[in-house]
């Protein structure tokens, strides 16, 4: 009788020991990884709007990293449209800043206080254009754009500007 | 003996029984405290990451950081400076103030509200960034290829300069703001932030970066002004202007409230010390003007004040005077009390524009027709009823690098004012004249004083 309480108590500690680990290893991967998305902040300080040169009707994008970790940008939403696709390889403005970040695999993370500028090249043909968003090699006045950045943590930045 | 020894044996095959629970029960109990402590322990690190970044979070939401009257100075021309591809550069001063955090900081716009320290803190700030569009013009930050080669400029995008602890002032380069101006502490008004945009060939052609300015209704620039928290804050330059636009006088008045200060209507007097209660006023406030700033707050003080909150003035302020007499009498119009800013001859106008620095304190003396101006000479006789006195003081927004062109205002030549003790001494104690006029005029406005010498709109007592 003593065996059989003692098998059972050694089933009932390790099931109770296993099922305590998961859950306090579960709970400290939760919160780090929170606690990591808390401490990302990036903002897009600023957008805009190309209307000549080459090429034409090119979005600038400014985004800064405010937080206290590196961020990750992974994806570039313009009015729900995936914009990495887009991306151009030469920043326009001076200085250029973030000229070898480049969306999707092997991005570079972006360090603390630092900006990148996202050149993005928004054509018909990339589905961007709703309402008329763009006519012909120029934007349509009083456009809207709903920008959206995202990072590999979750979290988003949102920028809605008015076309030129 | 045997007895006491199956006691023995029936008491102890109880007690293991009951040690073998508790174990079971301990070894539940520690494995769960454990599995509850490291939980903890994450928990507790979570939180102090989530107040440290609502902490953040705080600050950020608490900058508030607004540009001055007139934004941008005029821009001195073939500053020596470094950066390709230029070696002369555009240096521009932009006035702001931190405002943030205040409670009793003007609203977006204003420039003399708000008391440092009043609201019980304020944040600082830094500016990391800003930038520059112009919507218009060959030579400001509008086109996406500059006029010669790199860098290109749209926008112009500055940074701070490099020499952030550089014992010496730095040099300036191009595309860049002097980063020692970059700080701003906690309610810092009229700080000025200095910045440099280049000249390709020459500051004094077309193919330079000059932010355009003119005489339009429309801001032509565009300026963003980043701060570290990652907050945003904007102007147009040059600031709208809110009256009509022309290039007429009358097109160019803002219409709102000004305080005209009143002595003796009747024989000579002396004008009495600074408690004088006609003009013991104290700072006043005025609610609602319009032509300044949008919501701004405007001080005026009379000339028998000595009020250090005149330091609250702009460094800068482009007045325009324009001043109509219908009485058979001379004046003469004086800023801060012996710089003759104009004479009207009787039953005329004259207008001038300046650009005034510090407090502002007008007087208008007449004088008889013929007669010699002295301040402290003989009284004039006004008689009832010919004080018909139409003055109109306007403080008008600035377009561009230029002056304006309101009528056919002359050049504006700067004033330098000597403070206001100099002033009170200036006037106290002296005789003046019947008809004497005191006005406080460091604000937009349109007053009409009427025709009858009594009128109670003078007096401010």
């Amino acid at each position: 009788m003593i065996l059989i309480t003692l098998s059972l108590a050694a089933i009932l500690v390790a099931w109770a020991g296993t099922s305590f680990g998961a859950f306090s290893g579960g709970s400290s991967l939760y919160f780090a990884q929170r606690g990591q998305a808390m401490q990302e902040r990036f903002v897009i300080e600023n957008a805009f709007f190309l209307k000549t040169g080459t090429p034409p009707n090119t979005l600038l994008i400014f985004v800064r990293n405010v937080g206290s970790i590196e961020v990750n940008i992974t994806a570039i939403y313009v009015n729900g449209t995936s914009l990495g696709g887009s991306l151009q390889s030469t920043p326009t403005s001076t200085p250029p800043l973030c000229a070898t970040l480049r969306l999707g695999s092997n991005t570079p993370n972006l360090p603390v206080q630092t900006v990148c500028e996202f050149s993005l090249l928004v054509t018909p043909g990339n589905s961007v254009v709703r309402g008329g968003a763009i006519c012909g090699s120029t934007w349509c006045p009083n456009s809207i754009f709903y920008i959206l950045v995202a990072s590999n943590r979750g979290n988003q930045a949102v920028y809605t500007a008015r076309g030129p | 003996m045997r007895r006491l020894r199956r006691r023995f044996r029936r008491f102890n095959r109880r007690a293991v029984s009951t040690m073998i629970g508790g174990i079971i029960v301990l070894s539940l109990f520690l494995t769960a405290l454990t599995a509850m402590v490291v939980v903890s322990q994450q928990n507790d690190y979570y939180q102090t990451i989530v107040d440290k970044m609502s902490q953040k979070d705080i600050d950020r939401f608490s900058e508030n950081l607004i540009a001055n009257y007139p934004g941008l100075n005029p821009p001195t021309q073939g500053v020596t400076c470094t950066g390709s591809p230029t070696s002369t550069c555009n240096q521009y001063d932009m006035t702001l103030s931190n405002v943030g955090g205040l409670s009793n900081a003007g609203s977006v716009g204003g420039t003399l509200g708000g008391t440092a320290g009043s609201g019980g803190g304020g944040v600082s700030l830094q500016i990391v960034r800003i930038y520059v569009n112009s919507t218009t013009g060959s030579t400001g930050c509008s086109l996406p290829t500059p006029p010669a080669t790199t860098p290109a400029y749209s926008p112009c995008v500055l940074l701070p300069d490099s020499a952030w602890f550089s014992p010496t002032p730095p040099t300036p380069k191009a595309y860049t703001f002097r980063a020692t101006d970059a700080l701003l502490n906690p309610g810092e008004f009229n700080h000025t932030l200095r910045f440099w945009l280049p000249c390709v060939t020459s500051c004094s052609t077309s193919t330079n970066i000059f932010l355009p300015g003119g005489t339009g209704t429309i801001p032509l620039n565009s300026i963003w002004i980043i701060t570290a928290r990652g907050r945003t804050f904007s102007f147009q330059w040059p600031f709208p202007q809110s009256g009509p636009a022309s290039s007429s006088i009358a097109a160019n008045i803002f219409t709102g409230v000004m305080k005209i200060a009143w002595t003796s209507t009747s024989g000579s007097g002396t004008l009495s010390s600074q408690s004088d209660t006609c003009h013991a006023e104290t700072k006043e406030k005025l609610s609602g003007p319009s032509g300044y700033h949008a919501g701004g707050n405007l001080y005026f003080v009379n000339p028998w004040i000595t009020d250090s909150l005149l330091a609250d003035a702009p460094d800068t302020i482009n007045l325009f005077i324009y001043a109509k007499f219908t009485n058979p009498f001379n004046y003469q119009i004086q800023i801060s009390t012996g710089n003759l800013i104009m004479q009207v001859a009787s039953s005329g106008s004259n207008a001038k524009q300046f650009f005034i620095g510090g407090p502002l304190v007008g007087v208008v003396y007449p004088y008889p027709t013929g007669g010699t101006f002295t301040p402290a000479g003989t009284a004039v006789t006004v008689g009832a009823n010919q004080e018909a006195v139409l003055v109109y003081i306007v403080l008008y927004t600035v377009f561009g690098s230029g002056n304006g062109s309101i009528g056919s205002s002359s050049s504006p030549a700067p004033i330098q004012f000597s403070g206001l003790a100099a002033i009170t001494n200036n006037l106290v104690g002296k005789s003046h004249t019947t008809g004497y006029f005191a006005a406080s005029i460091l604000l937009d406005g349109l007053y009409d004083a009427g025709t009858s010498s009594t009128n109670s709109q003078l007096t401010g007592c």
